[in-house]
Order: C-alpha cells, then sequence, then structure tokens
C-alpha cells in the first residue's frame, strides 16, 4: 500500500477494483465502510454483488477479466473532459502521451461492449474519481490474478498518476496483502530477482553488496519463479523445498501439480501441520508457529511489528530461522545466528528501507511502517511524496486483451475462485480452528438463480463442476451474488479443492497464474 | 466496616497475598494494551489501568477449557479436569464484577449450577478497585453498575490519590484485611466525608446517561427492516461476543491424536452472531438472516434477560463500542432503535 490504513479515516473516496474487501482484509473493509458512513464516496469494480456492494455509490459489474479495458475507459473520460492533472503529469511523470494515444479508442460505447459495464456508469464514475482529492484506490487479486495482472497494475498506477491521486495523504494505490506477512517475505527478497528491499541480483553492485557480507560468491541469474519451477519439475528441477505453502492445493490445476511433483527427486515441505502437500514429502520439517516464535511481521501497510514467543515450540518444531541456519551448515555454511534479533541487525545492516529498525525500537512503538532509513527516522506512513522511487512516474500504455480461456459450447461457464470470510487459503490452520469450520465445514459453488433453474438445481444441492482439467463435487448455493454464467467458488477446502478446475496459464512477467477466470460446466449429481 | 489503606501498602499487600494465593490482576503490555491475568511478580501490576482488553469473566469462563481428557477410546481413561486453585482477584472493575455477577445467575440456573464455572468461583476472593475515570466508551453509569460497586465484591478499594478506601464485601474480605491487618487502618468518619464528595467527583466525569433499560419496549416493537439496516453494517467476527463480560455462549469439540485415540473434550467462545451457531442439520436454520441473529442478540441483553432475571445483560464496559468497526454496540444500537 501506498497509503497506511488508518488513512481511510480521512479519505472523501474509494475505489475498490477486485478486492472483496470485508470478507478478505475485513480490518480495513470495516474502516472503508465505517468512512462511507461518515460520507466518503465508494465506487467498487466487481463481477460479484459482495459486501461492499450494499454501501457502494456506484457498483461497476464488469465481466471477469475486463480490468484493463475498464481502466483504460476511465482514463478516456478523464482526459476528454479535461478532468487530468496536467501539472502533476507535467512535473512527476514521463510517457504520458503513449498513454493518451492507447486510450483514445477506449470510449465508453466500446468499453461498454468488452466490460458489460455501462457507458453512463463509467463516465459517473471517472468524473467522481478524477474530482475528488482525498482519492483512495483499492485493489487485489482480482486485478493480478490473470494472464495480464502486470499490466492491470500498470493501469492502476496510470489512473493514479492522470488524476494526480498518489504521493499525499489519502491519494494512493493500494495493492492489499493478504498474510500478516507477505509483505516482509517480499520485502525480504522471497522474489526470484531480487535481494531484501528489492535489491535487484541482476545488478552488479548488489551482488557485489551481498557477496561480501555472505563470503560467497552469488550467482548473477535470477531464480525462476515457483509456477516455472512446477512446470519443470523432473526436467531441470530435481529437487524442491517447500516453506509454508500447501502448494497442492493452493496452485491451479492441481491434478498437474501433483504429477509434477512426483517427479521430484526429493522434496523437503517445512510446514507447521501435514498438509497435502506435507504428506508428499522426502522429509517434513515441523516448523514452529506464530505463538511459538520471535520475530517481525511486516504487514500489508509496510508496518513492521514485533511477534513474541507465547509458547515453546511444539513437539520437534523449530522457528523457520533455526531449520534454515542448520541445514545451511549442514551444507557446509556456517549460518550461525543465534537470535531473530540478530538477523534482523543483519536485514537493517543491508536493507536501505529497513535502515532505521531494530528491535529496540520496536520494543516501545506499535510498529514502524519502511521507508525508515536511518535510526532518527519515523518510518513512512504514505509513499512516493514529492517524487517517485524511481525518479518520475512512468506511464505504460496498455492494451485489453481477453484472459487464456474463453467459455465455449462444451464449458459455458465461466468459474472466478476467491476466498470467504473464515477461511484463509487451504485452511491449514483455520480448518483446524472448530468454530471457523463449523461457519463453513465444506465448499459450494455459488450459482446465479436463471442458471440454477434452467439446470434444475436448487440450493443446496450438490452438483459437479468440471472443466478440461478436472472436476470435482460441492453444494450449490444459489444467489444473485454472481451474475448469470458466473460461478463463484473459494479455494478453502482440500477435499474439493477448486484448483483442480483452474488454469496454469500465467503472466509473463510476474508469472501469476490466471486464477480468477477459466471455463467450466456444471451439472445436477 | 471501612478502612484506609495508604497508596505504597498496594504492592506489599499484593505480595503478601500471592505467596498463599494465585494472584491476577490488570496488566498493561508495553505497547499500551491492558490484559488481566495471572501474575508473576507483583511489579507487572498496573494500579492506574483502564478497561482491560477482555474481562475478569474469562479467568472463570476462559475462551477454551478443556472439560475432561481421555486415554483412548474406553471409559477407564476418561479424567475430569477441574482446576479451581484458591485465587485472589484485584483491580476488577466495578462492571465487570457486576458481569460477574450476571454470570453467576445465568450459569446456575436451571438446576445445574455449570461443573467448571462455580469451582473457580467459590475459590476467589475478589478485589474491586473502582473506577475514577470512564475509559472511552464506558456508560456504567447508564446502567448501573459502576463506577462503584454495590454488592458481590470481597472487598472494593477506592483510589482517593495517595490512599485507598477499602470498603469490606464479604466474610472473605474481613478475613484478607484481618490477615493483614498492618496494612489498614480503620476509616474515620472524615474518610466517609472525603469518599463521598470523590465520588460525585467521578460521577460528574460521565457523559449523559443512555436509557439502556428504556429500550425494553422499544426493541420489542422494533420492526424488522431496522434490524436489517444495523446488521448490514456487521462483518461477522463475533468481536462483539468475545469482549462481552456477560457472553456465555460456547461450543464443544473434541480433539483427538488421531494414533492414539488419546485427546480431549474441549469448550470455546462461541458466538450468536454467526450463522453456525443456530445452523441445524441439513443447513436449516431459523436465525438464517444476520438481521435475526443481531436483532435476537440484542433481544437476549435487554429484553429476555429481563423477563427472566430481572436486569438487564449489560453493565455498560464499553468494549464493544470499541470493538465493533459496523457500529453496532449497545450505545449506537439504543439510540438508533429508540429514535430511528
Amino acid at each position: 500500500m501506498t497509503n497506511s490504513i488508518n488513512e481511510t479515516q480521512n479519505a472523501e473516496l474509494f475505489l475498490v477494483i477486485g478486492s472483496n474487501t470485508t470478507e478478505a482484509h475485513p480490518a480495513i473493509g470495516g474502516r472503508m465502510l465505517r468512512a462511507v458512513r461518515r460520507g466518503a464516496k465508494l465506487i467498487v469494480v466487481d463481477p460479484r454483488k459482495i459486501h461492499l456492494t450494499e454501501y457502494a455509490d456506484l457498483h461497476l459489474q464488469l465481466k471477469g477479466g475486463t480490468n484493463i479495458a475498464f481502466l483504460n475507459g476511465m482514463i478516456n473520460v478523464i482526459i476528454s473532459e479535461g478532468l487530468e492533472d496536467g501539472e502533476f503529469i507535467a512535473r512527476r511523470t514521463e510517457d504520458y502521451d503513449s498513454l493518451k494515444q492507447v486510450v483514445a479508442k477506449y470510449t465508453p460505447d466500446y468499453v461498454e461492449r468488452i466490460t458489460g459495464v455501462p457507458a453512463q456508469d463509467l463516465v459517473k464514475a471517472a468524473r467522481m474519481y478524477a474530482t475528488t482529492k482525498k482519492a483512495m484506490l483499492f485493489y487485489c487479486l482480482g486485478v493480478t490474478e490473470f494472464t495480464f495482472g502486470v499490466d492491470a497494475v500498470k493501469s492502476c498506477a496510470n489512473l493514479a498518476m492522470v488524476t494526480g491521486h498518489l504521493g499525499q495523504e489519502c491519494m494512493g494505490v493500494n495493492p492489499i496483502r493478504g498474510q500478516n506477512n507477505v509483505q516482509g517475505a517480499c520485502d525480504m527478497g522471497g522474489l526470484p530477482n531480487v535481494f531484501s528491499g528489492y535489491q535487484p541480483v541482476a545488478e552488479e553492485v548488489f551482488r557485489e553488496k551481498f557477496s561480501k557480507a555472505w563470503g560467497r560468491k552469488i550467482s548473477d541469474k535470477p531464480g525462476i519463479s515457483l509456477t516455472e519451477m512446477i512446470h519443470n519439475c523432473g526436467k531441470n528441477i530435481k529437487a524442491l523445498y517447500i516453506m509454508g505453502e500447501n502448494t497442492v492445493v493452493a496452485e491451479p490445476d492441481i491434478n498437474a501439480v501433483k504429477k509434477s511433483l512426483e517427479k521430484l527427486d526429493f522434496l523437503i515441505v517445512q510446514d507447521i501441520f501435514m498438509t497435502e502437500t506435507a504428506r508428499m514429502a522426502d522429509v517434513v520439517f515441523p516448523g514452529a508457529s506464530f505463538a511459538e516464535k520471535d520475530g517481525t511481521f511486516t504487514n500489508t501497510e509496510r508496518r513492521v511489528q514485533r511477534v513474541r514467543r507465547a509458547i515453546p515450540p511444539v513437539g520437534r518444531a523449530k522457528p523457520d530461522w533455526q531449520i534454515i541456519c542448520e541445514l545451511a551448515s549442514k551444507m557446509g555454511y556456517d549460518m550461525n545466528f543465534s537470535s531473530a534479533e540478530e538477523i534482523m541487525e543483519e536485514i537493517s545492516a543491508l536493507t536501505p528501507s529497513y535502515g532505521g529498525i531494530n528491535y529496540k525500537r520496536l520494543e516501545s512503538v506499535n510498529g514502524l511502517q519502511w521507508p525508515c532509513p536511518t535510526e532518527e527516522h519515523p518510518g513512512t506512513g504514505f509513499q512516493h511524496k514529492g517524487t517517485f522511487t524511481r525518479g518520475k512516474g512512468k506511464f505504460f500504455a496498455v492494451d485489453y486483451r481477453p484472459p487464456a480461456e474463453l467459455p465455449d459450447e462444451n464449458y459455458p461457464f465461466t468459474l472466478i475462485t476467491g476466498r470467504n470470510y473464515f477461511h484463509y487459503h487451504t485452511a491449514t490452520m483455520t480448518g483446524r480452528v472448530s468454530i471457523l469450520k463449523r461457519e463453513f465445514p465444506d465448499n459450494y459453488v455459488e450459482i446465479n438463480p436463471a442458471d440454477a433453474q434452467a439446470l434444475g438445481i436448487k440450493n443446496g444441492w450438490n452438483v459437479e463442476v468440471s472443466s478440461r482439467r478436472g472436476k470435482l463435487v460441492c453444494w450449490a448455493m444459489v444467489t444473485d451474488r454472481v451474475p448469470p454464467k458466473t460461478l463463484y467458488m473459494t479455494f478453502h477446502f482440500p477435499e474439493s479443492a477448486c484448483n483442480v478446475l483452474t488454469n496454469s496459464a500465467y503472466d509473463p512477467d510476474a508469472k501469476c497464474p490466471e486464477l480468477k477466470y477459466c471455463a467450466v460446466r456444471v451439472r445436477g449429481v | 466496616m471501612s478502612y484506609i489503606t495508604k497508596r505504597e501498602n498496594i504492592l506489599s499487600l499484593l505480595r503478601r497475598i500471592q505467596k498463599n494465593n494465585k494472584l491476577l490482576a490488570p496488566i498493561k503490555t508495553p505497547q499500551g494494551d491492558i490484559t488481566f491475568g495471572p501474575v508473576t511478580d507483583v511489579k507487572e501490576v498496573d494500579l492506574e489501568a483502564g478497561r482491560p482488553i477482555i474481562s475478569a469473566k474469562s479467568s472463570f469462563f476462559p475462551q477454551e477449557e478443556t472439560m475432561f481428557t481421555h486415554l483412548g477410546t474406553s471409559h477407564d481413561g476418561i479424567q475430569e479436569t477441574v482446576f479451581a486453585e484458591p485465587a485472589v482477584y484485584y483491580g476488577v472493575k466495578a462492571c465487570d464484577l457486576k458481569a460477574i455477577n450476571i454470570v453467576d445467575t445465568f450459569l446456575g440456573d436451571f438446576g445445574y449450577p455449570d461443573p467448571y464455572y462455580f469451582p473457580k468461583r467459590e475459590n476467589s476472593t475478589i478485589i474491586v478497585l473502582s473506577c475514577n475515570y470512564p475509559d472511552e466508551g464506558c456508560f456504567c453509569n447508564s446502567t448501573g453498575s459502576g463506577p462503584f460497586a454495590e454488592k458481590g465484591y470481597d472487598l472494593q478499594m477506592t483510589d482517593l490519590g495517595g490512599k485507598y478506601y477499602v470498603t469490606v464485601g464479604s466474610e472473605k474480605g474481613q478475613e484478607l484485611v484481618n490477615k493483614f491487618t498492618m496494612f489498614f487502618t480503620e476509616a474515620t468518619t472524615n474518610d466517609d466525608e472525603e469518599l463521598y464528595n470523590h465520588e460525585a467527583e467521578v460521577l460528574a466525569r460521565f457523559g449523559p446517561k443512555i436509557d439502556v433499560s428504556g429500550a425494553y419496549q422499544a426493541i420489542k416493537e422494533s420492526d424488522d427492516a431496522q434490524w436489517v439496516k444495523i446488521s448490514s453494517r456487521c462483518l461477522s467476527c463475533g468481536g462483539c461476543s468475545f469482549v462481552c463480560p456477560t457472553c456465555t455462549c460456547y461450543n464443544v469439540t473434541d480433539r483427538m491424536n488421531t494414533h492414539t485415540l488419546a485427546g480431549s473434550r474441549n469448550r470455546v467462545w462461541d458466538s450468536c452472531v454467526l450463522e453456525g451457531f443456530t445452523r441445524m442439520a441439513g443447513r436449516h436454520n431459523l436465525e438464517k438472516d444476520k438481521a435475526t441473529r443481531i436483532k435476537k442478540r440484542f433481544l437476549h441483553k435487554l429484553v429476555y434477560n429481563v423477563d427472566r432475571y430481572g436486569e438487564i445483560a449489560c453493565v455498560g464496559c464499553g468494549r464493544c463500542t470499541v470493538t465493533c468497526l459496523g457500529d453496532i454496540d449497545m450505545v449506537k444500537v439504543v439510540k438508533e432503535v429508540i429514535s430511528p
């Protein structure tokens, strides 16, 4: 997030794209709705009716996978009505003309034909967003989990920059991160191409810096992504070490994923419970849960917070860092950290954005938000004040393109996958909490009443959903939350995992798979 | 009988008490959160503590509690687990004491006193510390449950600045004073006078009263459309129930090792605002809609409890007012229902 969560209090408008905020990020969604009750405007862009839409001034119910057309349409209206922020564009950005050229054809009528969003609603939304100063744009996986996810993210940035809605309090682009520490994992270089703090592996100066610190020469080749690793199991990938991911439930097209993992010579899985993936492993390392370890979590607003051990690790479990240290030592590298605090000392020494963060400071404050380069720095509530990280904000002109697998005669429905309020991902944790498990014990598929009637399906009846890759049985929730010819399922339930259906096609840049869109059919059973 | 104890005596007193009893009290974390729980060193006790996040109820009716353990599938290996060592609870708020008394009534009703709750209650000595300032959202002056306790405590202390006025509420309380008599002197009429003035001063710090009891009729007569509107703000987190000092609903769940078949039966806090709470087989549910569930929650607190026990089941602690992101708290809902 370029803004902070509490900035929602003073925001005047929220533009929410591809985020079911109250269910997936209730602490943020709840604050948004509180701001809306106080008078803030809310525009929701989502194929489904969600809790937020009950409060929305505008619900733009676009067809799945048409985000870029919609966003280009917004920019088209803003430019053609002269609502852009010329001063901001001139001073703070570059390559505006290329954007202007590309969005020219995305007139409201043209966009209506692609997205299904009525032209007058698009115009209304564009005017509202452009003319409201304190406008926060929020997006989530409904933007990123497509074969064009990176381009859609760029479009979000384009929209914010065209209107100058960046770099001030309550003005920014806010991707909401899911796990308590997914932001922290990325910050620490849990990505194939960067060291901690997003310092690129490809650049000599950073390789040099880390080589010196670690006393080993570091490869100049960026690594490969999870999606690519799975595709290459048994080819040039012989062994995998998976930490804290239930790959055979969470990844798309899991029948193929399982086959891939079976081709490995060696699989290590490190997790806090015996997951479906851990069952396939040659070696399982039991990890410690949040309550059993010291460390920090970095949340979606870049806030680094201390987590403190409440109980000793159960059984033979160990904190992840200890397992990694011991393994590294066995492999001949003396990784001899004695505490999480000592690791944090190395993080701040090597990571400019974490430079001023240490345990002593974290003891007395409720976390510190990076960038926090020095000991005296108070942390950063909102980013990009005065200048962007790369200097000028670059417009990337991008065109709409359809998802990889469109519905056809054999598979006439589109399937959107997502989450519900009571479970987290593959329910490795939430499935073990009795009350959460009770709230949603098994998988369901949302289907529009018109479709249900045509197929002779009633609420609560079992149905079979199938795609080119697999099939499953779950119960039908007949609801107008989904539009006709669109189904919605969650991926929380390993016993009827919707990822047997999903498509493993992925974005060429981020390699993020198209979990939000594939073609399926459904019938009563 | 009433006493005076000097401020500097409090920690010494608690240290002595701790020698023969488990001691529970408010503790402040370095980040400023206040918890109520077991004390290892009396220096941890926060003498100025505001409202703890979770009330003292959780000491008698914990968030999760083992009811019995079993070694396998045979009856022989069943062992009931009741933990009830003598414990002194220092610094309980008047509102939270009132809540415990409400829970006493409910869990003791129906001819089946709760076998896990009452042993802990019977082994407890409660020292109330009345509040000098209302915390955020507090409205105990409206529910008649604070900031000073009327009954149900063993000792009540009121901070007069430099010294505490100590009121004895039970034999147990008197025994405690007798045991540590060196820390107490008898209160004089001057002290009584000071207490009276102090109480008047404290009450003046509270905001205008909210007619919580007066909502009885309004809620009974409220139409469902109003609750649809209110409940549309609910995020179904259950937070209102989990922080409420008078909520007692729980779920029972078994936890078993699949290899040894040994395990335990546990009860865990539950919430009536969750859909699964009233769901029956075949996904039938008489409280299917959020509106029905939220309405029922308020009916229970302000109507059904009055009908059965003659008092509302809200003590004005204000926890729901600071917890609910949907603003479905006692103060706002009562106002909304009385004047829609």
